[in-house]
């Protein structure tokens, strides 16, 4: 019988939906596999670090997948796909909340824009590199941001990144080295700090 | 392909080559910068790693749960495609489905039509009709064969004669449209057989004719007494017999009539009666030998004239006729012995000409 029992493991994203909609739930339980990690951590990223609440958006997003399995288009990369639909969503929240809730790596409430050098002095010297960053990131701003926090946090790759935010790839590969290249600048300070130690 | 910074996390500048050395040139241009962000970069992906989450099992629990309330998909009805199939709404109307296969119909059509005009179609249901009927000449043909070979054989030659006269244009009509014909698959075997066995018949049927007609002509003239029977063919004969042969014999009887003034001489034997035609055969015999022996045109000639003279022979020697009845035609005075023995003679010629119709016609049958 396993000649003619499917490998799901080695079926493309695309396909299987291809096959849940008609109607192999095999086909759905995969894809949750998959992407149940990628969209949960997604949403407490954009959610304040609400885990609660990224698991209600995660719910939310599977149930609505699992209802209309034909909102898929089947032509699209099911992972820019995905990405696309979870940040619209987490907009309809941030619409409906009115008020922007400082994540972890938004601007601190108590930021107060002081020199780079001073804070990476500060920081380092607290020994809170994760701090920094994010700090740093959010200097950044929105684009450049998101771009960086796509690549190396949810480790979608260039292309991806582009269908998902619909640019060209070149202007990904731009906003990611300008991120990476100033962020980089900015924590060299704890590299030389830890070398010296 | 790798990018820049999965080259850079991956290994060290030492180890890089030159592409990888011109791929991550835009990140580092030597190894100082090159270890500086491969750090920032390796540090960043560890600090990311510590900040994800774990989904709960309520999480996978719920979307599974719906999962399994979900039914399946909703069975779609063919029907409801027929029409989606045959009009796409994102074509144009030659490009509708239903539209060509209309044209193609009509067109299937219009063919049909065109050749069910031909005319051959009307001979065809002629030959059909022809078949029908040769099957039934075909039957009665074969009727013969519950004939028993002991009915009157006179009877029987007539009727074969008949019969045969009957049967001739219905053999040529059929010889005539044989070709048009198609046999069926049942026929072929049986067709040529009886299309040979048809001839057959018809070449017997002939040749019984021939033999009837001169058995009809030697028995007729083969006495007095059945030339009192006189049918036409008997008086053809007695004047093709005047023509052709007995003119000497017919002087003979009227200087014998005229010397004798009376019939009583011509009771007695007279065994010169042959000097006109220099024969002592039988009346019977020479004629039959003059029939078989006769040259076509004389024979022609002489039956020109039998019917041209008829009448007139027929007036003048009708006291001849009647002269020769008692003493015999050629003036012979026949004994009782000899009128018995040519009797026997005949009747053993006739039951001879029987048995070889007979033959014929089991020859015919079988």
């Amino acid at each position: 019988m396993k000649l003619f029992r499917k490998d799901y493991k080695s079926i493309s994203d695309e396909e299987l939906m291809r096959l849940y909609s008609k109607g192999d739930k095999t086909a759905f339980e995969q894809i949750y596999e998959r992407y149940e990690k990628f969209v949960v951590n997604f949403f407490n990223r954009k959610l304040w670090n609400d885990r609660i609440k990224a698991e209600d958006f995660a719910h939310d997003l599977f149930t609505k997948l699992i209802d209309s399995p034909d909102i898929f288009d089947t032509s699209r990369n099911f992972k820019a796909w995905l990405f696309s639909v979870a940040n619209n969503m987490c907009k309809n929240e941030y619409k409906k909340q009115e008020i922007r809730k400082n994540t972890s790596y938004d601007v601190p409430e108590h930021y107060q824009g002081t020199d780079g050098a001073d804070s990476a002095d500060k920081e380092v010297d607290k020994g809170s590199f994760n701090e920094v960053l994010k700090i740093e990131l959010d200097k950044l701003g929105d684009k450049h941001k998101e771009v960086f926090m796509m690549r190396h946090f949810d480790g979608m790759a260039l292309e991806e990144i582009a269908e998902a935010l619909d640019i060209n790839t070149g202007t990904v590969k731009s906003r990611l080295h300008h991120a990476t290249k100033t962020v980089a600048d900015k924590l060299e300070i704890f590299r030389k700090t830890l070398l010296k130690e | 392909m790798k990018t820049a910074e999965e080259i850079i996390i991956s290994k060290r500048y030492f180890e890089l080559n030159a592409a990888e050395k011109e791929a991550v040139k835009e990140y580092a241009s030597n190894d100082e910068d090159y270890e500086a962000m491969r750090w920032f970069l390796i540090s960043t992906g560890n600090e990311f790693a510590k900040e994800k989450i774990e989904p709960s099992l309520d999480l996978r629990r719920g979307v599974m749960a719906h999962l399994n309330q979900k039914q399946t998909a909703p069975k779609t009805i063919w029907l409801n495609g027929v029409s989606a199939f045959l009009f796409p709404s994102d074509k144009k109307f030659f490009q509708y489905p239903a539209f060509q296969m209309a044209a193609v119909a009509a067109v299937v059509v219009a063919i049909v039509l065109i050749y069910n005009q031909n005319p051959i179609s009307d001979n065809q249901e002629m030959a059909l009709n022809n078949q029908t009927e040769q099957q039934e000449n075909l039957n009665q043909l074969t009727a013969p064969e519950t004939v028993s070979p002991d009915e009157n054989s006179n009877q029987n030659r007539n009727d074969l004669t008949d019969e045969a006269n009957d049967q001739m244009p219905v053999e040529t009509s059929r010889l005539s449209t044989v070709e048009k014909e198609v046999p069926a698959m049942d026929d072929l075997e049986t067709a040529p057989a009886l299309y040979y066995r048809d001839m057959a018949v018809a070449e017997e049927v002939k040749l019984l004719e021939e033999d009837v007609d001169e058995y009809s002509l030697s028995s007729n003239i083969s006495t007095g007494a059945n030339a009192q029977q006189p049918s036409q063919t008997t008086v053809d004969n007695i004047a093709v017999y005047d023509k052709s042969d007995a003119d000497g014999l017919n002087l003979k009887q009227d200087v014998n009539k005229k010397q004798n003034g009376d019939g009583k001489d011509l009771e007695k034997p007279n065994k010169n009666a042959d000097l006109g035609g220099g024969t002592t055969r039988t009346g019977r015999e020479e004629l039959d030998s003059k029939v078989v022996t006769a040259p076509a045109g004389y024979s022609t000639t002489t039956t020109v004239a039998t019917n041209e003279s008829l009448d007139e022979d027929k007036s003048k020697n009708e006291g001849e006729y009647k002269t020769a009845t008692a003493g015999g035609v050629f003036g012979d005075v026949a004994t009782e012995s000899e009128i018995a023995e040519e009797k026997e003679e005949s009747a053993v010629k006739y039951s001879i000409a029987q048995t070889k119709m007979l033959k014929k016609l089991i020859f015919v049958v079988k």
